[in-house]
């Protein structure tokens, strides 16, 4: 930037000349956030000596634009960080056959026919798409089909490609053939050969190549390591690559079959860094599925967290995604009676399999609780194991990243678009059930970054300038500091201010100043396809000075705001609705299309830990099972929800003492 | 083997094995007696049968278009969901009967191949046989045989078939039922299909 506006000064100032031009580019690069050295106070030269605070003034200050020179992210980047495709094992169980390509070529706007026959396209493309199928069999079964060299040596998966491919009652002979064999556990080695494995990551890595465009459409090379310890205890994690190919290929991606240990995928993921100098970073996913593990206060082995744990799950996992098809896991109703808004989309019968929780295990599964433990144990062992921002995805299995209520396709191929589909099991283990209506269309992740490419859009998940939305793609900044003032929500630009006076979503707020509190500037733009904004609220939670843990949900800023005033308990009105179930519309009479608003915490302990996120609510619009009952004619059961209120969640920002 | 090995070899059989798993059930019970895998079992079928999946898409949107009758037994809510099911399976056998006693009349005695039906809500097997100018119903079987030309559709296609409200060439134009198997075998079928319409 700083090169470009000196180019521009060699045109405009030539009186100063052209190592004035350089000066000024130190001066410039100087005060810019990536500076390494200080600027020079002059420079000396065949003309004689140029002084920086003579020259300055051509380069401080931004021209008329107020837009040149910036550095700080101005747009946010739409994606999908968990989507699986026909090589995922348990989807081509399912009946998916949209592979990778074709998953790809949906994210980025085309329309293509999904499994079922149906033709399907996004209302608008993603930016960015992360494809996080299983390392675990690995695209074998695609393979089979296909007829991968290394599989056709061996002669019994040679019959069984014939076979398939002959189709009908061949291939179902092949089908029942694997299914004995699996059992007896005498699949053909080939098939379970890592060397394999590894052949076909390289094919995943080719195809993400193919369709990454910098500075258009980022497709990230990615993988699910998906641990269901004990059995369907959720642990799952998305491998996130900020490298490319070159890098990728030189480590075979890390499976269940070498450990479900989540630390020994760190040390894997350490290791491949060692190795290739790339990045990594893994997203967690469906803590309420868990049973109690995924934010447990013990390690994988039942041994006391220690600090160097702590920095490694920090390090490791920046990001946890807060919400996706098999429910939310910001915070269990339960766990925050006054929060009357926490109780949306909620899955909380079982585990992955649907055993069912003991009492207790709900503590330590959802982020809002981890958050509050984190800062007990910051405080304990010198480092926050669960100081991660907040990602959405949508899990589906079918290839097809859909997250919007109108148009959404289910989890599997049995839950693409059809007039059963909302009565039957998503889920069933031995009569512990999951219908599909309670599936969720949801979720995407948008990113604040300074540049759609991987490098930026990966930069921006390490630091947590993150948020996660339920589907919709609402604009939402949060900042925080100590100077924010209510004329700051004035200015139709809040991120200049905001990176100005304070740090974004994801960062630190360290030991206030005395006499101040912390300052929030936080703003929301509806997304111009779904329904206006209800309210923002920002949610604190802190160590009280017995050591206690609290949580507190303020509403900051709402919609309509001359006919809605909290009660004397400080309780906001409902915004009301205008959904209309017989036609599956809303209007958007209600609400507002942006909110913005400073906030001041007005219980603030400067000796307290704490944290702060924001959460964006909408108005109540159509749930898909509304579109559903009218598309289709059909008559829901009572049971079923009709109405969403959709939402974001923001990373949040830590206040420290220290 | 230690608690972490025998965790380790759950997790293998449930993500390796877990496309082999659903199809266990295939030979055995159909999705009316075991509701619990119908969902990837009826996947399961788009790798044996590609594109079989769209036979549902396909249906549902003859539903809507007044094509086809609708299932009378989905929105009745007095009914508890194992009355429903059976109530599905009555009608199921009944148009699999009803369709062979359809094919069974046009008189002709020919090299037939069996024919093996699936109908892809339930993954329910039947299978046709011709014995002279007779045509032999066997409801829910295992699968289907050596040979057999497999039809995959669902009842209120083959309900539709009987009553007449269907005809067989619409029934293949609209993606109403689509046949796998041998090519010549297969171009039979559909004469012999199209029998009912000449019937």
């Amino acid at each position: 930037m700083s090169q470009e506006r000196c180019r521009k000064s060699l045109f405009t100032v030539l009186s100063v000349g052209t190592l004035a031009c350089l000066l000024g580019a130190a001066f410039w690069l100087g005060s810019s956030a990536d500076a390494q050295q200080p600027a020079p106070a002059s420079v000396t030269t065949d003309g004689g000596t140029i002084r920086a605070d003579r020259v300055g003034k051509f380069f401080r200050k931004p021209g008329y634009s107020p837009y040149a020179g910036r550095n700080f992210p101005t747009r946010v980047y739409w994606g999908d960080q968990h989507l699986h495709t026909s090589w995922s094992g348990d989807a081509g169980a399912g009946g998916t056959r949209v592979g990778q390509e074709e998953a790809l070529r949906l994210a980025r706007g085309e329309e293509i026919v999904s499994s079922t026959g149906q033709p399907v396209r996004l209302a608008r493309p993603l930016d960015w798409i992360a494809i996080s199928d299983h390392s675990d069999a690995f695209g074998v079964i695609n393979e089979l089909i296909a007829g991968n060299p290394k599989l056709m040596a061996d002669p019994v998966l040679k019959r069984w490609n014939q076979q398939i491919n002959a189709g009908g009652e061949e291939g179902s002979k092949v089908v029942m053939e694997m299914i004995t064999l699996q059992g007896q556990g005498k699949l053909p080695k080939a098939m379970q050969d890592p060397q394999l494995g590894f052949d076909i990551w390289r094919k995943a890595t080719a195809n993400m190549e193919k369709y990454n465009e910098p500075g258009r459409f980022t497709a990230f090379i990615a993988y699910e390591w998906t641990s269901n310890y004990g059995g369907g205890n959720n642990l799952h994690r998305n491998v996130i690559y900020r490298d490319g190919k070159d890098k990728a290929d030189l480590v075979a991606p890390f499976t269940t079959f070498q450990s479900e240990n989540p630390e020994d995928l760190w040390k894997w993921m350490q290791a491949y860094e060692d190795k290739t100098g790339g990045r990594l970073l893994a997203i967690p996913h469906n803590g309420n599925l868990s049973n109690g593990l995924m934010f447990a206060l013990a390690t994988f082995k039942g041994d006391p967290l220690t600090r160097e744990w702590a920095e490694a799950r920090t390090r490791w996992e920046p990001l946890f995604e807060v919400t996706q098809g098999k429910g939310t896991s910001e915070q269990h109703p339960a766990l925050a009676p006054n929060d009357e808004m926490a109780n949306f989309e909620i899955w909380d019968k079982g585990n992955l399999n649907v055993v069912p929780k003991k009492p207790g295990m709900i503590n330590t599964e959802y982020a809002r609780e981890a958050y509050k433990n984190g800062l007990v144990l910051e405080a304990k062992l010198g480092a926050n194991p669960f100081k991660f921002g907040l990602a959405g995805g949508t899990d589906a299995h079918t290839g097809l990243t859909t997250a919007e209520e109108p148009n959404f396709y289910g989890k599997f191929p049995s839950s693409e678009p059809s007039p059963e589909r909302w009565s039957e099991n998503a889920f069933d283990f031995e009569g512990r059930t999951v219908k599909g209506w309670e599936l969720g269309a949801s979720g995407y992740t948008g990113i604040w970054a300074t540049e759609n490419t991987r490098e930026a859009l990966w930069d921006a998940m390490m630091r947590k300038e993150v948020y996660a939305t339920t589907g919709p793609r609402m604009l939402v900044r949060f900042f925080g500091g100590f100077d924010f003032a209510p004329a700051d929500a004035q200015t139709r630009e809040p991120g200049a201010i905001g990176y100005e006076k304070g740090v974004p979503m994801g960062g630190d707020l360290r030991a206030a100043p005395s006499g101040k509190s912390p300052t929030f500037l936080v703003a929301a733009l509806k997304d111009p396809l779904s329904g206006n904004l209800d309210r923002i609220q920002i949610i604190k939670g802190w160590v009280d000075s017995a050591g206690k843990t609290q949580e507190k949900v303020y509403d900051v800023v709402w919609a309509d705001a001359d006919k809605r005033r909290p009660d004397a308990k400080g309780k906001l009105p409902a915004v009301g609705s205008t959904v209309d179930l017989k036609t599956a519309t809303w209007r958007n009479t209600i609400g507002a299309p942006e909110l913005i608003t400073v906030w001041k915490d007005p219980e603030f302990d400067p000796k307290a830990r704490a944290f702060y996120y924001a959460r964006v609510i909408e108005i109540p619009t159509p749930r898909w099972t509304a579109y559903d009952a009218v598309r289709f004619n059909i008559k829901l059961g009572p049971e079923v929800r009709t109405t969403v209120t959709e939402r974001a969640y923001t990373s949040p920002i830590w206040y420290s003492p220290q | 083997m230690t608690m972490a090995g025998r965790f380790i070899r759950i997790n293998r059989s449930l993500v390796t094995g877990s496309l082999l798993l659903v199809y266990a059930s295939a030979a055995v019970p159909c999705g009316f007696e075991d509701p619990a895998s119908i969902g990837t079992r009826r996947g399961a079928l788009n790798i044996a049968f590609p594109e079989s999946l769209h036979v549902g898409t396909a249906m549902w949107q003859s539903q809507i278009a007044g094509r086809l009758p609708r299932d009378p037994w989905a929105q009745r809510s007095d009914l508890k969901p194992e009355a429903r099911d059976l109530l599905r399976r009555m009608w199921a056998t009944e148009a699999v009967r009803g369709l062979a006693a359809r094919l069974a009349s046009d008189g002709a005695v020919g090299d037939r191949p069996t024919l093996s039906i699936v109908m892809l809500s339930s993954v329910m097997w039947s299978r046709l046989e011709s014995q002279g100018t007779a045509v032999l119903a066997n409801v829910h079987v295992d699968g289907p045989g050596p040979g057999d030309v497999v039809l995959v559709t669902d009842t209120p296609a083959i309900a539709a078939l009987v009553d007449g409200g269907l005809k067989p060439s619409e029934a293949l134009a609209f993606g109403l039922i689509r046949l796998y198997g041998d090519t010549r075998k297969i171009d039979v079928v559909r004469r012999w299909l199209g029998s009912l319409e000449r019937a």
